[in-house]
């Protein structure tokens, strides 16, 4: 073009006007045709097991056989993993939307964007290999740090009342998120020390073959409580983002007028923001499960994979994704074996895309609600 | 924000309760996880190169042992009745990375600390990382040529040590000429008479460059080395068998720094060797590259494709919005779910067919029928558009609608306004969409397992045989080498350092792929807050 759009002679040209035509129409058909091959999966899926279900072929009682084990196994590990993952997440969330400082927050967003990004397949080996035999041997230490930790946390927060007000000042709980970390490693550090001589002296130096004889509880090196741990660290990140998001999108006059009050920001959180999120932090909290239940690597690596049905966290289980993973490459395709596994990818889809979904209409609604509230004030 | 400020005056007269420091803790909480979790990764795995030094032991029994400490921890009573365990509250146990497979059987051993009369480091202890059997760690004694008969005497160390180094740097010539050897002149030869055998000249050729391969080889093993392990067993090695060889505690720091860089690079720079367990891992890194960049070939037009018919040409109604819900959605399907579709539609289904189209000679032997570089970039494709799509998506929303009516209303038709004004400026916004794209594809091993990453495929997906580019081969992924190597090896401790090490590149790339995704989002957005502005 050599002269500007306006002052062409030709702007209304019939050939300007085909040529627009024409590429919105490509466009359309493009973008149609890759949303239908996108949704194509759920397709694909259903149109391979759904006739084999009701001409028999596959039975009630084959499926109920050998999906039984690994959609307990799923739902065990699932379970473990938001134990773990929910209170941290929501904790980190309420933390970061009403106390922490602006400053540190545009930190620390970013920083636990990243550990969502970390591929499950690091996460997993570090869990399988790594963190199941120390746990193994220090097992007296693990369920001591488990202890310490909110305990630790607790008397940081007492000591911190104590403190003088210009000490106070220098640690602000507004980046407690921060300092806190120092603290409580050192405090892992001398649980993991004290450790030994509390087992010595309360289980005769053995907690293994104490839970052995005492309670008869079996410990297997990769363990639900393993998975649970190392799943909850996968999934916590995007269950803090959207908690997050959902709480610090609550309008603050809100806030504000509950504080006017006197209410601390506590009572705050607890009585109004939180009650006008409760939606977002529980679409927060499904996407959460969704991953959970989908996540591959890191049930595959962490968790022995033995297709058991048993309550104790101290047992392996084997999921459905792990088994399509391990499975799937050796199924010739057209069996029932192969039919079986499309059957366990289908439900895993369903399930996924149901409480997606879900969560999503949730969100939706929840950020109409507030723009209501918001234009209230 | 607000909270935060109207209460900043109020916030040191009154406590918030426990509840709000359990808040903070998680925070600092899971700071310190993922801390944890990337120091111990970085450490372990870069501390896989460092010449670390060897120590010599003698136990209370008499018996010496030399190795590289590799940790300490309390002394587990193993089977021990319970009066014995209860004094066990100090003991503790180390463990030494004593090498030696072909001498021993063994390559670790665990040693309880109050069982050591003495430690120390002398300075002559012989590093030698080998062929066959992996490390060697004991003393040099001599170094002769083959058919020599033993000298009894043994030689001093630093004049053997001197005469290996010298040795090696000429064996190390050898075998750089006959690699070349291999792969510039007898690999296109073998290929060229696999497609005309008739071909004289050629097989001529072949047998020459076979005899100055033999010739090679001969040279290689003409010299050997005779090693003595700390407790007097003794060895002879032709240096063939040699790599490389070093004296942990002769070196000074700098020296150390400049092993442990080469080491580095030759990591990055080389296959793997002894089943995945020792080497490098340079065709997993090959085979990620080339893998994440045809995925995101295919899958930036696309996914651009379906965002702007999504948002600039689609009528916005309820349709549009339920399936810009379901795109969103399938985000977060689980990515082991479009393995299953790649392997049934892709490899079974399309790959099928065009077996029985085109290659039907190579049958049943499958060439597109089977997982391979191609179905693995398309399955990602398909994984990763969701991550495109809502990344553009986001972009187009932020675009001002005063930026449309301004171009439309000085004449320009819809195309016009998309290709010079709307899309140039979404462009950061779709750079942001790939790059997520290919740091997730970069990390995704599930989907993979099923359609074409292979264990070992010492040949990159690549050459320089037509057509040059194999879409049809399977490829190492870094991932996958992680969960193979940890998971399917013969001695996992063994093979520990190079899992970390991979590990740690794995995630270095990830991570800065998503720092770049982040900052590039944070400057778009600041970009875009100033001309809403306006």
């Amino acid at each position: 073009m050599t002269k500007p759009l306006s002052a062409s002679p030709s702007h209304r040209s019939p050939r300007r006007h085909l040529l627009d035509r024409l590429a919105t129409g490509l466009i359309a058909a493009g973008g149609i045709g890759v949303v239908l091959a996108v949704l194509a999966i759920g397709a694909f899926l259903a149109i391979e097991v759904v006739p084999s279900l009701f001409s028999g072929a596959l039975g009630q009682e084959q499926i109920s056989r050998s999906l039984t084990p690994l959609a307990w196994g799923t739902l065990k590990a699932a379970f473990w993993a938001l134990v773990f993952a929910i209170p941290m997440a929501l904790g980190a969330a309420i933390h970061s939307a009403v106390y922490m400082s602006p400053r540190l927050r545009s930190r620390i967003k970013p920083t636990l964007e990243l550990m969502e990004a970390l591929p499950g397949v690091v996460i997993g080996f570090v869990a399988g290999l790594v963190l199941a035999p120390w746990v193994e041997r220090h097992l007296a230490g693990a369920f001591v740090l488990l202890l310490v930790m909110p305990l630790g946390i607790l008397a940081a927060g007492g000591g911190w009342r104590l403190l003088n007000s210009a000490l106070r000042h220098r640690l602000p709980l507004a980046w407690a998120g921060l300092w806190l970390v120092p603290w409580l490693a050192a405090l892992g550090l001398a649980a993991l020390e004290l450790a030994p001589w509390l087992e010595a002296w309360l289980f005769g130096g053995d907690l293994r073959g104490w839970m052995d004889t005492e309670l008869g509880i079996d410990y297997a090196s990769r363990n639900a409580l393993i998975v649970g741990l190392a799943m909850g660290f996968a999934v916590m990140p995007s269950v803090y983002a959207l908690a997050e998001d959902a709480l610090s999108g609550v309008p603050s006059s809100l806030g504000e007028g509950a504080q006017a009050m006197g209410a601390t920001r506590w009572q705050t959180l607890w009585k109004v923001v939180l009650p006008a999120a409760a939606p977002g932090v529980f679409a927060a909290v499904m996407i959460g499960a969704g991953r959970a239940v989908g996540e591959t690597m890191i049930v595959l690596m962490a968790s022995g994979n033995a297709a058991l049905m048993s309550l104790s966290p101290l047992e392996g289980m084997r999921s459905m994704a792990a088994g399509i993973a391990i499975e799937l490459p050796e199924a010739v395709p057209g069996s029932d074996s192969y039919r079986l596994l499309i059957l366990a990818a289908l439900l895993l889809f369903l399930f996924t895309f149901l409480v997606n979904t879900l969560a999503e209409v949730v969100r939706s609604r929840l950020r109409r609600r507030y723009r209501r509230l918001g234009d209230l004030s | 924000m607000s909270l935060v400020g109207v209460t900043g005056r109020v916030r040191l007269a009154r406590g918030e309760g426990p509840w709000a420091w359990l808040a903070a803790g998680s925070v600092a909480l899971s700071l310190l996880l993922l801390g944890g979790l990337l120091t111990l990764i970085a450490v372990r795995g870069l501390g896989h190169f460092w010449p670390a030094s060897v120590s010599l032991v003698e136990l209370d029994d008499g018996s010496v042992l030399a190795g590289r400490a590799v940790r300490e921890l309390p002394l587990v009573p193993r089977s021990a009745g319970p009066d014995e365990s209860g004094m066990s509250g100090g003991a503790r146990e180390r463990l030494y990375f004593t090498g030696n497979r072909d001498l021993d059987g063994h390559v670790w051993q665990w040693v309880a600390v109050d069982r050591i009369v003495e430690s120390d480091r002398p300075r002559e202890l012989v590093v030698m990382e080998r062929l066959r059997h992996g490390d060697f760690i004991g003393r040099l004694v001599a170094v002769r040529a083959a058919g020599q008969i033993e000298a009894q005497s043994t030689e001093d160390g630093d004049v053997a040590w001197a005469a290996l180094q010298a040795r090696l740097s000429a064996v190390e010539v050898l075998r750089g000429e006959r690699d070349d050897l291999v792969h510039g002149v007898i690999q296109p030869l073998v290929r060229r008479l696999e497609n005309d055998p008739d071909d004289t000249a050629a097989r001529r050729r072949l047998v020459e460059a076979d005899e100055r391969i033999r010739g090679l080889q001969e040279s290689m093993r003409a010299d050997v080395v005779v090693l003595e392990s700390v407790d007097g067993r003794r060895l002879a090695l032709t240096l063939d068998e040699v790599l490389r060889t070093w004296r942990p505690n002769d070196m000074s720091v700098p020296e150390k720094v400049g092993a442990w860089s080469r080491g580095v690079w030759r990591f990055l720079s080389e296959g793997p060797r002894a089943a995945n367990t020792a080497g490098g891992v340079w065709p997993a890194i090959f085979g990620t590259v080339l893998m994440v960049m045809l995925m995101s070939i295919l899958v930036t037009p696309f996914g651009v494709l379906a965002a702007v018919y999504l948002n600039e040409v689609a009528h916005q109604g309820r349709l549009t919005n339920w399936v810009r819900i379901a795109v969103r959605n399938l985000a977060g399907v689980p990515s082991i779910v479009y393995g299953v579709f790649g392997l049934g539609v892709f490899v079974y289904g399309i790959g099928g067919s065009l077996d029985e189209w085109f290659f039907s000679d190579e049958l049943p032997s499958p060439t597109f029928g089977t997982g391979g570089l191609l179905w693995a970039s398309l399955t990602l494709a398909l994984l990763t558009l969701p991550v495109v799509i809502v990344a553009t998506e986001e972009g187009l929303v932020r675009i001002p609608d005063h930026q449309r009516e301004g171009a439309l209303a000085l004449g320009a038709t819809r195309l016009e306004m998309l290709t010079r004004v709307v899309l140039p400026m979404a462009v950061p916004a779709m750079l942001t969409g790939v790059i997520l794209a290919v740091a997730r594809a970069a990390g995704e091993v599930a989907p993979l397992m099923l359609v074409g990453v292979a264990k070992l495929a010492p040949q990159v997906p690549m050459d320089g045989e037509f057509p040059f580019l194999h879409l049809d081969r399977k490829f190492m992924h870094l991932g996958y080498h992680v969960y193979d190597t940890a998971f399917h090896g013969d001695d996992i401790q063994a093979a520990m350092p190079v899992v970390f090490a991979t590990a740690l590149l794995l995630v270095l790339v990830v991570v800065v792929l998503n720092l770049t995704a982040i900052f590039l989002r944070h400057y778009f957005r600041a970009r875009h807050g100033a001309l809403t502005r306006h």
